[in-house]
């Protein structure tokens, strides 16, 4: 158990010094395979991405011939497929490869899965919502030709990488997922909005937030609550001080 | 279950959370960390030529009063980890030794190092796409065995922290995925300018001296501040000489 745990956790530093040169989503399942999940044997993947709420489409995937690709490259969310379910109820799914037909008969696929995973000797298929910021954002989906056994340890690993995913995925450097996606409310920030910059930068030349809200025509109240909100980014208790680590930092420009 | 796993996996849950860089630093200590009696943790960006506090957990107020960011230029071991891109551990005795020392007191770690005397201070780059863009503390009550399943996990946190800290969630003001990327290391040329320059040697006497153009040492000169982080050329002199790229590359360009 340990030597199998140690064997994990040793994959995770070279995977996520992989992921943060933000790779592809073909090189995320290839490092995938060769990493955190090689042990699994993981031998085919894919990576969708949720759309409207509606659609997961696919945005890479490996070790499978083309025609399933396509086949699988948009998938309604209401359709009776494990890798619609696990985002769906967001949460981890794990079937059997073995009269996965069956399970699923009246889906589209039955007999047409089988047949492909009987070619690659699949014996287990995985599906995990890929989250962030508390929303599922899409779904991993990979077929493994070892039995999958659930234990503590595997379903970390499974958590462990739908967070990473959701990191990566959501990243603008990896492209994946462009624009903004529903964050929930932060009170955090160092990227001060153009009325936070001049409500820090007139508060810096001494003026008292009854004055800066006129000057700016907004209220007294928010201009305590950019002063508020820039104090606790910037870690410090006073104004002045405020302003002038924003200086420091360049954040005013 | 406690191992490096279920922690690298509660820190990666935070990550993906849009939480508040102290939020992360919590993560760190009773994820990762517990394994290894963290008592406390400390995320520094870098900006320029400082390394600037986002988020801590556990320090006492009057450890982190006042603790806004520490000088890139400085030597203190988490300037080390940044300028060394590498897990840096001290025991907790040789910091207290350290900055009993120093000239300018330095209670802050003193008075750290000695609430954990058998402990050890943790200092690692914060890692984005192989490049340092941040450092980690993680200060430990107990000095475990490092081996090297430690040690990567230390690793792994460099580069998780990394994806976070340049993803628009860590609320920082640029991408540094995206920012300009400075060149990966300073020419010979450049360095040789900075020696010079470190001789008190105005731009022009430096042009002529290595036989280019006026522009091409003040450009020369850009480039290499915004590799070092500093916005004058005595200090960018200054840090080069500090970095030892003085001592390792003795030779000249043509001239």
């Amino acid at each position: 158990m340990t030597a199998s745990r140690s064997a994990t956790v040793a994959h995770l530093p070279q995977f996520l010094r992989y992921l943060s040169g933000l790779p592809a989503p073909e090189k995320t399942l290839e490092a995938l395979a060769a990493g955190p999940l090689a042990r699994y044997r993981m031998v085919g993947g894919f990576i969708w991405v949720l759309v409207d709420g509606s659609h997961l489409v696919s945005v890479g995937s490996i070790g499978w011939p083309m025609d399933l690709e396509e086949r699988y490259s948009v998938i309604p969310i209401g359709l009776d497929l494990p890798a619609a379910r696990a985002p769906r109820e967001d949460t981890i799914t794990i079937d059997v490869a073995e009269g996965f037909g069956s399970q699923y008969v009246g889906s589209i696929d039955d007999e047409y899965l089988e047949g492909h995973f009987a070619a690659k000797d699949v014996r287990s298929v995985v599906n995990v919502p890929i989250r962030h910021a508390r929303s599922v954002v899409g779904c991993f989906g990979f077929v493994t030709d070892e039995r999958w056994v659930e234990s503590p340890e595997s379903t970390t690993l499974l958590e462990a990488l739908s967070s990473t995913l959701g990191l990566w995925a959501t990243h603008p450097g990896s492209g994946v997922l462009s624009g903004p996606i529903n964050l929930t409310q932060r009170d955090w920030s160092l990227a001060f909005t153009p009325r936070q910059k001049e409500v820090l930068t007139l508060a810096g030349e001494g003026r008292s937030n009854s004055q800066i809200a006129h000057q700016l025509h907004v209220s007294v109240s928010s201009v305590k609550q950019d002063v508020q909100h820039m104090m606790r980014a910037l870690r410090t208790h006073s104004r002045d001080s405020a302003y002038e680590r924003a200086q420091r930092l360049k954040l005013l420009d | 279950m406690t191992g490096p796993l279920s922690g690298m996996s509660t820190l990666l849950t935070t990550l993906s959370q849009a939480a508040h860089p102290d939020e992360v630093a919590t993560a760190l200590v009773r994820g990762p960390g517990a394994a290894y009696g963290a008592t406390s943790a400390a995320i520094l960006w870098r900006s320029k030529d400082e390394l600037f506090v986002l988020g801590l957990d556990g320090y006492r107020p009057s450890e982190v009063e006042g603790f806004a960011s520490l000088d890139l230029h400085r030597d203190y071991p988490l300037t080390r980890a940044f300028w060394e891109g590498e897990v840096i551990i001290d025991p907790s005795a040789t910091v207290a030794e350290h900055y009993a020392a120093m000239r300018r007191p330095q209670s802050r770690w003193r008075s750290l190092a000695e609430r954990i005397p058998d402990g050890c201070l943790v200092s690692a780059p914060i890692i984005s796409d192989g490049r340092p863009i941040g450092t980690y503390a993680l200060n430990c009550a107990s000095v475990p065995d490092w081996s090297t399943l430690d040690i990567a996990v230390l690793d792994a946190i460099s580069y998780a922290l990394g994806l976070w800290l340049t993803h628009p969630d860590s609320g920082l003001p640029v991408s540094g995925f995206e920012a300009d990327r400075p060149e990966a290391s300073l020419s010979s040329r450049q360095v040789a300018i900075l020696r010079m320059v470190f001789g008190g040697r105005t731009n022009t006497s430096i042009a002529a001296a290595l036989g280019v153009s006026l522009s091409t040492v003040k450009q020369d000169l850009t480039k290499a501040m915004a590799h070092l982080g500093t916005t004058d050329r005595t200090s960018a002199a200054e840090a080069a000489r500090a970095l030892g790229l003085f001592d390792e590359r003795r030779e000249e360009p043509a001239t």
